[in-house]
């Protein structure tokens, strides 16, 4: 081997090195922008908007069959919350979503949505003591609503309109739903809006 | 136009695999790329589902076309004919004001940017390329070897500058929530 072709191979080396502490640096600074705002879901803010009535869709519990109704103007106001039996930050809202239709009782119900084999989910159902809530499994419902990360949460009011929705990561988040119809805002992303405005 | 073949070689095999990943995030949750498809309002609704499937199949004839060296040119003209359509589908939105719709590219939601056009027109010169017939010359191992290592290579930069392409949205959102310049 002559110096060239060490050279070139020491050079295809750091290269392809490079590149790849290029992409981990990139995935960083990523992760670092979706820790500091809850963005991915507004970022591509398809379906339904705030303030739009909501699909209808009349679905049936898993387990019970018992209808649920979504967007029907029902008096009530409900929140939708999308999650996967594969999904870590689900499992770690569930308690906090427990806790919420305790105290919540009065003000609005909370549907648990998901989708795909029935069986997987009723061993998560059993797993996770979901019994309380009616969980409903329909593609076409999260398609409508252009989920495409876990966990995601939907406010619909008593007319079924969309108050507020969004990626949900923390207990914080999930609160800002539940206090985005008291509040008149539709989200963290809203409330930056208003203070823009002020 | 005459052209080294390992110039050429490069060119498809990057083509490829853009067109592989494209194939495999479609495929991977039909539905949903039916659904982003939708949101691009160039096609009435009742045309979106046949042209989806259309689309996957027309990705799939080029990788395959791609590899096989008899159709290798068939394929690159069909590769520049859907690259070219993407960058207008994206164009066209970009134009309408529509920035907030999924692009479609796969992976956890991006949205538009004229960024994803310049990536298309860089992809189209790339077709082009592949397009060329080869000089005569025999292809040696060192060549394989340089087109093994220059596609990684490029495929690590095209992920790196679409990482980030996807941090510089955030960025932008993140100042115009905040209303600072």
């Amino acid at each position: 081997m002559d110096a060239f072709t060490i050279a070139l191979i020491l050079l295809w080396a750091v290269v392809l090195a490079l590149g790849i502490v290029v992409i981990a640096l990139g995935r960083q600074i990523g992760i670092l922008f979706e820790r500091v705002a809850p963005m991915g879901a507004l970022m591509t803010d398809a379906g339904p908007k705030i303030g739009e009535a909501s699909p209808k869709f009349a679905l049936q519990a898993l387990g019970s069959g018992k209808p649920v109704s979504i967007g029907a103007s029902s008096g009530r106001s409900l929140l939708i919350f999308f999650l996967s039996p594969t999904c870590p930050v689900c499992k770690k809202l569930l308690p906090v979503l427990k806790s919420a239709q305790k105290a919540e009782k009065g003000s609005f119900d909370i549907v648990l949505a998901s989708d795909g084999d029935a069986p997987k989910h009723e061993a998560f159902v059993a797993s996770h003591k979901l019994d309380s809530f009616p969980y409903v499994l329909s593609s076409d419902l999260g398609m409508a609503y252009r989920v495409s990360r876990l966990p995601y949460g939907v406010m619909l009011d008593g007319e079924g309109t969309v108050r507020a929705k969004g990626l949900i990561n923390n207990r914080e988040q999930l609160e800002s739903l539940f206090n985005a119809k008291e509040m008149g805002v539709a989200s963290i992303q809203g409330f930056l809006d208003q203070v823009k405005e002020a | 136009m005459l052209l080294d073949p390992l110039v050429i070689l490069i060119a498809c095999g990057v083509l490829i695999a853009v067109f592989v990943r494209a194939i495999w995030h479609k495929l991977s949750d039909f539905p949903v790329f039916k659904a982003l498809f939708a949101d691009y309002e160039i096609l009435p609704q009742s045309l979106v589902a046949p042209v989806a499937l259309i689309l996957v199949v027309a990705e799939a004839a080029i990788v395959m076309g791609l590899v096989i060296p008899a159709t290798r040119q068939v394929a690159a003209i069909g590769a520049l004919f859907l690259l070219a359509i993407y960058g207008i589908a994206i164009s066209v939105n970009l134009l309408r004001g529509r920035y907030a719709i999924d692009c479609g590219c796969g992976g956890s939601g991006q949205g538009l940017s004229w960024f994803l056009v310049v990536r298309n027109a860089i992809l189209i010169v790339l077709g082009v390329l592949a397009l060329a017939s080869p000089m005569m010359r025999a292809i040696s191992l060192a060549d394989a070897i340089v087109l093994g290592l220059s596609v990684i290579t490029v495929w690590l930069l095209i992920l790196a500058t679409e990482q980030a392409a996807a941090n510089d949205a955030h960025r932008q959102y993140i100042r115009n929530s905040r209303g600072k310049g």
